[in-house]
């Protein structure tokens, strides 16, 4: 744990040395005369275009996406665990895996078809 | 003290990788080609050598980003800078964190069954990625949320999506990596990629009995890249999908993207936003030679042989270093090869649309992920099952 701390320590250490000259060189040569102080900027920002609007269904399509993806993410995360353990149980598992890996890969090759419809 | 020269070891090659993955970046990228006249850069006509034009020296330009650090600051109005800052720290320490675990030195004296020398063993290392990852792009998102933009705040829905969607793919990439060696442990999977190749074992029984000894004998590198190569491919994907940043000057490109981060930022906000995009594609590159490649292994060759051949004339000490140096170098090699066939293929490549990674992603590979996991689990249940039938 500490070789860790001492890495990742010398990592971002050694990567924040370079602002940090940069902000020492700042501060010296505000001490000049003609030193420039903090310049505050407004944000960027564009015009409008009635062809950037997006289309109504975008949203159901983003919320579609949103839902479909953190159950994914959530089964996905819950597999390895149970794949690491897979080999210790052996051959007596694999209906279950079936069972649990089949009804999911149905789901999706459905949802592939009925989007590709749409 | 061993662990305290390897933080500083591995902290100078990860050093190494970045400035290494600078330059091909930027070689791939601008280096002038003289075979081809008319992709030489307009910037020729107002001065430079056309062979090597200025923009082409990666001195000159980190020289140029850090006179602009120097210059007098910019904030703009409506930016957070203290969720930016924990965005940008939390981000940087999570890849680093990454970068820590990976088991870059091997053994000690070069053996599989030696301690393992890497700054942080974790033996769920694997699922401790995704965690890891997941950290990265949530800073992200911090950040966009940070800039307080419209534009921003797409850059933050992209970067949401990918981060769900790589995560997704990445995960059913690497289960059969830890169905096939057992283990999340990222030595352990590195140590499996040592042993005999099943398939070689199980065709080396057929052949003449002194000559398949005599080939049992070798080292055969079964590395998951020959043993798993759909596994290997998706990989690519999947990390490039999570680890990708939607910065608004992405080089890769080649303009300004306007739904991006850091749009309107400073140059020191620049820099650490240029330095967490290096750590990801350094990390991503170390992840695929540990998991891809057998980490710092070489084939055919068994460096912890060092150890007694050489510990009758100068002891056991310096022959044990020899063999982690010999460790690390062969993983320092594999790790600029890897990131330098990466920024020739980034730039070969076209880079897509989010929503079309994102369709490519979600309804062809994690499909064809899901077929290559019931694949990789249905062969190695079946190789459990011809050795214990055999046994």
């Amino acid at each position: 744990m500490h070789e860790r701390l001492l890495f990742v320590g010398l990592l971002i250490g050694a990567a924040a040395m370079v602002p940090l000259l940069a902000a020492l060189l700042r501060s010296r040569l505000r001490s000049g005369p003609t030193h420039r102080r903090l310049r505050i900027l407004p944000r960027a920002r564009y015009g409008f275009s009635p062809r950037s609007r997006p289309s109504p269904r975008h949203a159901v399509l983003l919320h579609r996406g949103l839902l479909g993806s953190v159950f994914m993410a959530l089964l996905a995360l819950f597999l390895i665990p149970a794949a690491a353990a897979l080999p210790e149980l052996g051959v007596s598992l694999l209906p279950v895996a079936f069972t649990f890996v089949l009804p999911t890969l149905l789901v999706t090759l459905h949802t592939r078809r009925r989007s590709e419809r749409q | 003290m061993t662990g305290v020269v390897l933080a500083f070891v591995w902290c100078g090659a990860v050093f190494m990788a970045l400035m290494a993955s600078a330059v091909f970046e930027r070689r791939a990228r601008v280096f002038p080609r003289p075979d081809r006249h008319e992709l030489i850069p307009p910037r020729e006509f107002w001065g430079g050598d056309p062979r090597i034009a200025p923009a082409s020296s990666l001195i000159v330009r980190g020289l140029s980003d850090f006179a602009r650090m120097a210059r007098s600051e910019s904030r703009v109005k409506d930016h957070r800078p203290g969720l930016k800052a924990l965005g940008q720290f939390s981000s940087a320490l999570s890849l680093a964190t990454g970068l820590a675990m990976i088991p870059f030195a091997g053994t000690w004296g070069g053996g599989a069954g030696g301690d393992a020398l890497v700054p942080l063993d974790l033996s769920q290392g694997l699922a401790a990625f995704g965690l890891l990852f997941l950290i990265t792009g949530l800073c992200r998102v911090a950040l966009a949320l940070s800039e307080a933009s419209a534009w921003s705040r797409i850059a933050g829905a992209r970067q949401a999506s990918r981060s769900m969607a790589g995560l997704a793919l990445l995960t059913l990439v690497l289960a059969p990596i830890a169905v096939d060696s057992g283990s999340l442990r990222l030595h352990e999977i590195v140590v499996d990629q040592q042993r005999p190749l099943a398939v070689v074992d199980w065709l080396l029984a057929m052949v003449d009995a002194d000559f398949g000894q005599e080939l049992r004998a070798w080292p055969w590198p079964a590395w998951n890249l020959f043993s798993q190569p759909l596994t290997a491919l998706l990989f690519i994907p999947a990390i490039s999908l999570l680890l990708g940043s939607p910065r608004a000057d992405d080089p890769a490109t080649g303009s300004v993207a306007i739904a991006g981060l850091g749009l309107d930022a400073d140059p020191v906000d620049l820099y650490w936003m240029k330095l967490e995009t290096r750590l990801a594609t350094v990390l991503g590159a170390a992840l695929f030679v540990t998991l891809f490649l057998g980490a710092g292994s070489i084939p055919f060759v068994d460096s912890s042989a060092l150890v007694p051949l050489l510990s009758p004339f100068v002891g056991e000490g310096l022959p044990t270093i020899l063999a982690a140096a010999v460790h690390v170098g062969a993983f320092l090699m594999k790790w600029l090869l890897i990131l330098g066939i990466a920024a020739r293929m980034k730039r070969v490549a076209a880079s897509a649309r989010d929503d079309r990674a994102l369709r490519l992603a979600t309804r062809r590979l994690l499909p064809l992920a899901w077929a290559n996991l019931l694949l990789v689990t249905a062969v190695a249940l079946w190789f459990d099952a011809q050795q214990g039938g055999l046994g």
